[in-house]
């Protein structure tokens, strides 16, 4: 359904691509993760689905939804992509919601072209109402500020169902709100997901998160993909020294009193390009072959060891 | 050929950001304003105040490049003439207004408490007065003149830099330089005019460069009501007061002359000023 | 609520209270014995004198007169015109009307063009953001009397399409006297209404929601109309509210230029043959505005936006 291919993407004024030759693939009714570290063109990933790059922005490659480049989409198909074929669940729902308008003015603005007005405000109820909010009649007519952040994450999520997209991209859904609450979220997207068949990018730094989830995952770093497969077998096996590193480095509640070991170093910043691997400063198996050239993805991973 | 002629230093300083050239153009304008105050005997044409009936209204061209007022007078004599009270006026504004403003904010921020308390009520209640109306309050306790309303607007004008010293000077007390120099037993006083004034004196600048514009305008309208200073003298305002008289024959040079010279006096400081706040505000 | 509009209005008796102090203190303060002040450049006969001092009871100690002059003023007795030997209270009541609206006119004026112009700015990078920055560098510099007289020559005396003086009788008569200095006066705050509003808009363009409702296929023009214009509004508002005051004081420059008979041209005519009881009056009705327009400006702001609570504003 949606397939990512080769994609580059350069910001104005950096050195290396924020997104470096990336592949990736959602179908129907799957869930997918994509995990990383901030700045490693996770949520850039998302923007670029939605056609939303800031100004100045090169993009090479094709992102494909049902088969349409999004990347050359003319502004009218654009407009149907982001409404009907894929929407977006933000990282904080404060900051995505207009502060001025009513929480019913928002769910329905989209919609109220297609369906008309007294149309577009029942169905702003019945979306409250999909997503668990026990009072839908009456936080249509609330304002943003009167809602708590959990309450307003899920005020997004029915903004994102709104036009029964295909496709639902998850940045960071529940990295701004408090455990109990990122709990309920997570138990509202896998039931929506069973309930609609909808296709989900679920993106996160969190590793466990994803984990609890995802059928997927990919592992990016520094806009590259380091390495993709099956949740199951890529925690129980990691295969790059990154995806390896991150598992040490999550902690656990199993491990009392333990710090876990941190991966050592730095991500490269969009200023600096440097040669071959990127993870090659911080990796403990790098090799001089490493920042000879950037090990293409085989197999499901991007590493010079793991291709021997 | 200006490649030739800037040097180093000047060039970063009119490049480094945008409206660069705007900024070096309203400096210009600066310059010759001062010069016209400074030199006027040696820049103006004719005597500014020979009056010579046969040349009423002329047009521009001729004997009086930028034409003549109603009693013959030359405009362009007047104009370079009345950059002197034009300039000298708001100077006199700013520079009170800057010392009072500064006295008044970095007393109530390194004081605080009642201190601070009562100076910033002080401050609001001078602001209830708009400027203008403060002066003419004055004019009509001591009469028409020059003095009165630049002391009177110095005050008025007095919160618009105290209150800005106030909130800098507070945010700038909380930082360790302060802290360690009170440690080491230096007076508030000699903190505050050594060590913290220096280090919020361009942010006053920028705010001191603004005002001067608006007390050009105000000390203007001061003197075209009337209750400035007064006709003959070639001042920008007193000379639209003397040139309304004969707006209604259609003459518009004897206004248009001095007004152009207030507009474009105020666009000049005002575009330095804000560049300032601007390059304050980007450090 | 109850408790802000107390503290609020607290606050507006204390700024009033301090002023009628200032104006009051003026009349001691002004050169000379206070009673040949009031009288001075006319006959200061033995009578008037006496009877000058006892309508300011200035014989009594100076709290008392002040008692006296501030209980008149609180019950509308701004004591009696030198000049025009009648009550200043009537004085300014007859010129209220015209001012009022010459300010109402200059008020919509600002508000549309500063508003249209802020927003047409900061939605078109560019060419049109250069000239109307440009423009309203301009128009603030530009002071009221000299576009006064531009206006007067352009639309009067050549064009003849506006009178050049006078106020006018009856509203359609009155709104076409009224409309040059209505303009005059409000080219200079519609100038900073429109960089006020310009900054108001390209802050709310710059917010995460702006991004998000693109991200869901709102309209641009949707986006600009429903939401950024709503946030940018209430600095706007609240930014021309607080331009009233300053309207009134500008009325005495544009009425002296266009012969309009309102309280600006009172102003300067009574400063100018010494009335100086006309001329408190003048002031302390000028501060009284100024505080008003705060406390409207306060009251107004939480319909504007939701999440401003009554006193929120500091």
């Amino acid at each position: 359904m949606l397939e990512i291919d080769d994609l580059s993407v350069r910001l104005p004024r950096t050195a290396r691509p924020a997104i470096d030759r990336m592949s990736l693939t959602v179908a129907e009714n799957e869930t997918v993760g994509l995990v990383g570290e901030s700045g490693s063109g996770k949520s850039l990933t998302a923007r670029a689905v939605l056609g939303l790059l800031p100004e100045g922005t090169r993009a090479e490659g094709a992102i494909r939804m049902d088969g349409a480049d999004v990347l050359s989409m003319s502004p009218a198909s654009l407009r149907r992509h982001r409404t009907h074929a894929a929407a977006m669940i933000y990282q904080d729902p404060r900051a995505a919601i207009s502060p001025f308008r009513r929480i019913g003015d928002f769910l329905a603005e989209i919609l109220r072209e297609e369906i008309g007005a007294r149309a577009a405000r029942a169905r702003a109820v019945e979306l409250l109402g999909m997503v668990g909010l026990p009072e839908p009649e009456r936080h249509v007519r609330q304002h943003p500020h009167e809602l708590s952040g959990g309450m307003l994450q899920r005020v997004v999520i029915a903004a994102a169902l709104a036009g029964e997209p295909r496709l639902l991209l998850a940045d960071e859904p529940t990295t701004a709100l408090d455990v109990t609450t990122q709990a309920e979220i997570m138990r509202l997207l896998r039931d929506l997901r069973a309930r609609t068949r909808t296709g989900m990018l679920f993106i996160t730094h969190d590793l466990e998160l994803a984990a609890t989830i995802c059928d997927r995952v990919y592992v990016m770093y520094a806009g590259r993909v380091m390495e993709t497969g099956p949740t199951r077998r890529l925690f129980a096996g990691p295969r790059h020294p990154y995806t390896a590193g991150l598992l040490a480095a999550t902690p656990r509640v199993t491990h009392l009193g333990t710090l876990p070991p941190p991966i050592p170093g730095r991500p490269p910043d969009l200023l600096s390009a440097p040669p071959g691997c990127p993870f090659t400063p911080r990796c403990p198996d790098a090799t001089d072959s490493c920042t000879a050239a950037a090990p293409l993805l085989v197999d499901g991973v991007a590493c010079v060891k793991a291709e021997r | 050929m200006e490649q030739l002629v800037v040097r180093p230093g000047l060039r970063g300083l009119t490049g480094r950001f945008k409206g660069g050239g705007l900024r070096a153009a309203a400096l210009v304008v600066i310059a010759l304003l001062v010069l016209a105050a400074v030199l006027a005997p040696l820049m103006a044409p004719a005597d500014p105040d020979a009056v010579d009936l046969s040349a009423a209204l002329a047009g521009p061209g001729g004997d009086h490049l930028l034409g003549a007022d109603a009693s013959g007078r030359d405009l362009l004599s007047r104009v370079i003439y009345g950059a002197r009270t034009g300039l000298l006026g708001p100077l006199g504004v700013v520079a009170l207004s800057t010392v009072l403003g500064v006295a008044v904010g970095l007393s109530a921020a390194w004081h605080g408490g009642w201190v601070d308390a009562a100076l910033s009520r002080s401050m609001e209640l001078v602001f209830a007065f708009p400027g203008l109306l403060l002066a003419i309050l004055v004019v009509a306790m001591y009469g028409p003149g020059q003095l009165g309303p630049v002391i009177t607007l110095a005050v008025a004008y007095t919160p618009f830099v105290g209150r800005l010293v106030r909130g800098v000077a507070r945010g700038e007390m909380g930082r360790p330089y302060i802290a360690a120099y009170r440690a080491l037993g230096f007076g508030g006083l000699t903190i505050c005019l050594r060590h913290l004034l220096p280090n919020i004196a361009p942010v006053i600048l920028a705010q001191s460069t603004i005002n001067f514009g608006y007390a050009l305008l105000d000390l203007a309208g001061l003197a075209f009501l009337g209750l400035g200073v007064q006709p003959p003298t070639a001042d920008w305002g007193a000379m639209i007061n003397e040139g309304q008289s004969a707006v209604l024959q259609g003459a518009l040079g004897p206004i248009l002359v001095p007004g152009l010279a207030i507009v474009l006096s105020v666009i000049a400081f005002n575009i330095v000023g804000e560049s300032l706040a601007d390059h304050v505000s980007r450090r | 609520m109850a408790r802000f509009l107390l503290r609020r209005l607290a606050g507006m008796a204390a700024i009033l209270g301090a002023a009628s102090f200032l104006v009051f203190g003026a009349l001691q303060l002004a050169p000379g014995d206070p009673a040949t002040f009031l009288l001075s450049g006319r006959s200061a006969t033995p009578e008037a004198l006496a009877a000058i001092r006892a309508q300011y009871r200035l014989d009594d100690p100076v709290p008392v007169q002040y008692l006296h002059w501030i209980g008149g003023v609180i019950t509308g007795d701004f004591g009696r015109s030198v000049q025009f030997r009648t009550d200043v209270g009537g004085l300014i009541a007859a010129r209220v009307p015209v001012t009022l609206t010459l300010i109402g006119m200059a008020f919509v004026l600002t508000m549309v063009l500063g508003l249209a112009f802020g927003v047409w700015s900061a939605t078109r990078p560019g060419v049109v953001d250069k000239a109307v920055l440009v423009g309203s560098s301009v128009a603030v510099a530009t002071p009221s009397f000299v576009l006064g007289f531009v206006l007067i020559v352009v639309f009067s005396v050549n064009l003849g399409w506006f009178p050049s003086i006078g106020a006018g009788d009856g509203l359609a008569d009155r709104l076409h006297h009224l409309t040059l200095p209505a303009v005059a006066l409000a080219l200079t705050f519609a100038g900073v209404l429109a960089r006020v509003s310009r900054t108001a808009m390209i802050e709310q363009l710059g917010q995460e929601y702006v991004v998000v409702a693109r991200g869901r296929g709102v309209p641009e023009p949707t986006i600009v109309r429903r939401h950024v214009l709503r946030g940018a509004m209430t600095v706007t508002l609240t930014y021309g509210g607080l331009l009233v005051p300053g309207l009134l004081v500008s009325t005495v420059l544009v009425e002296t230029t266009f012969g309009v008979n309102g309280l600006g041209q009172l102003l300067q005519y009574s400063v100018t043959v010494k009335d100086f009881p006309v001329v408190q009056a003048l002031t302390l009705l000028t501060v009284a505005v100024f505080v008003l327009a705060n406390l409207v400006v306060d009251l107004l702001a939480p319909l504007a936006d939701a999440r401003v609570r009554l006193g929120a504003r500091t």
